[in-house]
């Protein structure tokens, strides 16, 4: 089945960055991935505070969007093999049946937007008050 | 004298050119309304804003996602301030956990450089709504090549 990898790199230099890519790439074929295209999304500032796996705490992460296609369990090939990667600060992998999913509505049901779940709240759930006669 | 009463079928009738009694064309009856109207009394279909524009939520447009978020504490918004439909409304909390997790989006803020997008919906710590051109906020931001450097 196919995936997409996030991965996000250490930015020192261009070389390094370079160094980084190929050897996570090579990650991944060794964990039986047939690698279909790596998008560049640039050097982007992290939005969060990411702890390198190894290293210091970086500010700033190039950002790569890797295709492949691999058999299923690659996350857990791949996770001992991340672990002590000099270059990487995020590598998370997603599967691509995310896009399968579809709106409820599109498929005929009837959407409930605008209607009441429980037109009857009040007279269900009201609270009786005053003093119990015990 | 006999009086005799001429009956004519419905093929007599019709040979006469006179009305045959039969119901038009796709209809059994002909005193009963058309089966193929409309229903005049029913309600239009109401739909959230994701919707009724058939926006495609994607966890990488963390742009498209952030309009759904506290600009102060970084907390997904409810579905009585978003006016998102149910099943919507879930779907844009799984997809923001999962953008804080693969690092396109933080977890405790808003960024700088979003808060300026239009919003969708009347803000509880803002004041009156603000008219969002729908077009405008639901044009997602694809994962291209821009730098997203220092908002400052």
């Amino acid at each position: 089945p196919g995936f997409e990898q996030t991965l996000i790199l250490k930015c020192a230099s261009r070389a390094d960055v370079a160094a980084g890519l190929r050897s996570n790439l090579g990650h991944l074929l060794r964990c039986g991935a047939v690698i279909r295209s790596v998008d560049n999304l640039g050097e982007r500032r992290l939005p969060l505070n990411m702890r390198a796996p190894v290293g210091d705490k970086p500010l700033v992460g190039h950002y790569f969007l890797v295709h492949f296609e691999s058999p299923p369990g690659v996350k857990d090939r791949l996770r001992p093999l991340q672990r002590l990667d000099p270059f990487m600060i995020r590598g998370h992998v997603c599967d691509k049946t995310e896009a399968d999913w579809v709106r409820p509505c599109s498929t005929g049901e009837q959407c409930k937007f605008g209607e009441k779940d429980k037109p009857n709240f009040e007279q269900a759930y009201a609270v009786k008050r005053g003093y119990r006669h015990y | 004298m006999l009086r005799c009463r001429l009956v004519l079928t419905a093929v007599g009738r019709g040979k006469l050119g006179l009305s045959t009694g039969a119901a038009p064309a796709g209809q059994t009856d002909p005193d009963m309304p058309l089966a193929d109207m409309p229903d005049p009394y029913k309600k239009p279909i109401k739909k959230c804003v994701l919707c009724r524009q058939d926006v495609p939520l994607d966890y990488k447009n963390a742009r498209l996602l952030s309009q759904f978020v506290s600009p102060y504490t970084g907390r997904i918004y409810g579905r009585h301030i978003t006016g998102l439909c149910q099943p919507m409304q879930e779907r844009v909390a799984e997809l923001v956990k999962k953008s804080q997790k693969f690092g396109y989006m933080s977890q405790n803020i808003k960024e700088t450089f979003f808060l300026s997008d239009p919003a969708l919906f009347r803000n509880p710590l803002s004041g009156p709504s603000v008219a969002a051109p729908a077009s405008k906020s639901s044009k997602p931001s694809t994962s291209s090549t821009e730098s997203e450097k220092d908002g400052n």
